[in-house]
């Protein structure tokens, strides 16, 4: 169903053609002038009906543009429509990674604070309390982005340009593979900073650009993100590697039905740390968490066997544990700094938490014998 | 036999046990060698020519030369063939 505005022609126009503007401006090398906040006309603001009414336009004029307009380009050109019109609204990206590894991104509008919810533009999907980190890499927008202090464990920054970046052809920046979600980013050599272009495509496209760049600007400034699902009990955390479709979030989800804390679904950050609770202030390896630091105790590679076949899991010897976390690495970006400092600390791992393969039934309904049977090796 | 056997800058390894991974940095790829090998790339990996890596795993292991000579001779190559050594 199309939306219907109260608005005047010319409004409808303006709106149209500042979505134009605004997705012209975000591919250019003006971008970052275009994201920062126009001048806020000194006149009466607007009274809310006239708000609503205006974002109501926008949201008309999207709907009978030439190409779908995403989130960001909605908000950068609602922002300038209504500071034109006397009203302090701003211009936000936010990103809540749930518990559960699931991630949202999401750019918005706020009027003195205030996320503008239920509005035609649909912005309901975030709130301020999300988390702005991911894979232990706090983000930092180039759209104010309000980051939150929920006591969440970061372990880097990295600031996140929104579209193409002015100077994308310069040795400083490297384009990634192209993405499976569509659009386009870049990393900085040194990890700091990412750029994002979202493809034409609706929906969660921002979300997967970020899921997907994160792990090279972490692993450039030379933390290592384990493509894994993870468990934790008493400040201790297991981790599940596996192909994609072999099981990870699922066993992770069945431990946290048990009463175990699932800490990832996806990315888990490691790094190594020193152990206060040692006299030499031994270095472990732990994961960083919206839980804290874990002491991770073990690595399971999954692989999915006959549904009548009884779970099993095998110690494996350190050089087979290294040979299978270089083969679920993140190689994708084919760069040296990356792949040393990926080595180095796969080989460090592997001498100090133990690693298996866990054979399981190709049958969900065999869960329950993989958990009883990992109850042995999951003792804190 | 080549006289000298280089190591590129961009192969990196570990030894663990019995087993020396080997990963090439350029291209992402990983080898094992096992404990015969990893000694051999220990020992080229020190400077020795092939004569001496010979010499001394024959030595270490009670292995005949020629035999030691003929799986060093195959490892370089196969090393080679890779990019993970250069010949001289």
């Amino acid at each position: 169903m199309r939306p219907v505005s109260g608005a005047t022609f010319p409004t409808r126009f303006e709106c149209w053609a500042e979505l134009l503007f605004a997705a012209v401006a975000l591919r250019s090398p003006w971008r970052q002038r275009y994201l920062k906040a126009a001048p806020l006309r000194k006149r009466d603001a607007l009274p809310e009906e006239g708000i609503r009414s205006t974002l109501q336009a926008l949201d008309l004029a999207a709907s009978y543009h030439l190409k779908p307009m995403t989130c960001l380009e909605r908000s950068a050109a609602g922002q300038r429509i209504l500071r034109r019109r006397g009203v302090p609204a701003e211009l936000r990206l936010g990103v809540r990674h749930w518990g559960t590894g699931s991630l949202e991104a999401h750019a918005w509008i706020e009027i003195n604070g205030k996320p503008l919810y239920g509005l035609a533009l649909g912005f309901s999907a975030l709130e301020r309390r999300g988390h702005g980190s991911l894979a232990g890499i706090r983000l930092l927008s180039d759209c104010k982005m309000a980051l939150p202090n929920d006591g969440s464990e970061t372990d880097g920054d990295c600031v996140v340009l929104m579209g193409r970046p002015p100077d994308a052809g310069a040795e400083d920046w490297q384009p990634l593979p192209e993405p499976p979600s569509g659009g386009q980013a870049w990393v900085r050599k040194d990890g700091r900073s990412l750029a994002l272009e979202e493809g034409p495509r609706e929906g969660e496209t921002l979300a997967a650009l970020l899921r997907w760049a994160v792990p090279f600007a972490s692993a450039l400034q030379r933390r290592v993100i384990l493509h894994a699902s993870a468990v934790s009990r008493g400040g201790r955390a297991w981790a599940f590697l596996g192909e994609s479709g072999a099981g990870k979030s699922t066993l992770a989800h069945a431990f946290s039905q048990r009463g175990w804390v699932s800490v990832a679904d996806d990315l888990l950050p490691c790094r190594l740390d020193q152990n206060p609770g040692t006299a030499a202030r031994e270095e472990e390896v732990v994961v960083l968490s919206a839980h804290g630091r874990l002491g991770l105790r073990a690595i399971f590679f999954l692989e999915r066997t006959n549904a009548s076949a009884a779970p099993r899991a095998e110690r494996l010897a350190p050089a087979e544990g290294l040979r299978l976390l270089l083969h679920h690495g993140f190689g994708e970006l084919g760069n040296e700094q990356m792949w040393r400092s990926q080595f180095e600390f796969y080989g460090v791992l592997v001498e100090r938490v133990p690693t298996h393969r866990l054979e399981v039934p190709d049958d969900p309904n065999r869960i329950s014998d993989v958990l009883t049977l990992l109850q042995e090796h999951l003792r804190p | 036999m080549p006289v000298t056997v280089e190591i590129p800058e961009h192969v990196m390894e570990k030894r663990l046990e019995d087993t020396t991974v080997l990963l090439s940095v350029r291209t992402g790829f990983y080898y094992t060698l096992n404990a015969t090998g990893g000694r051999m790339w220990e020992l080229l990996r020190e400077g020795r020519s092939p004569a001496e890596v010979v010499a001394t795993v024959a030595r270490e292991s009670g292995e005949v030369p020629d035999r030691v000579e003929a799986d060093l001779s195959k490892l370089v190559s196969d090393l080679e063939t890779e990019g993970l050594v250069r010949l001289r």
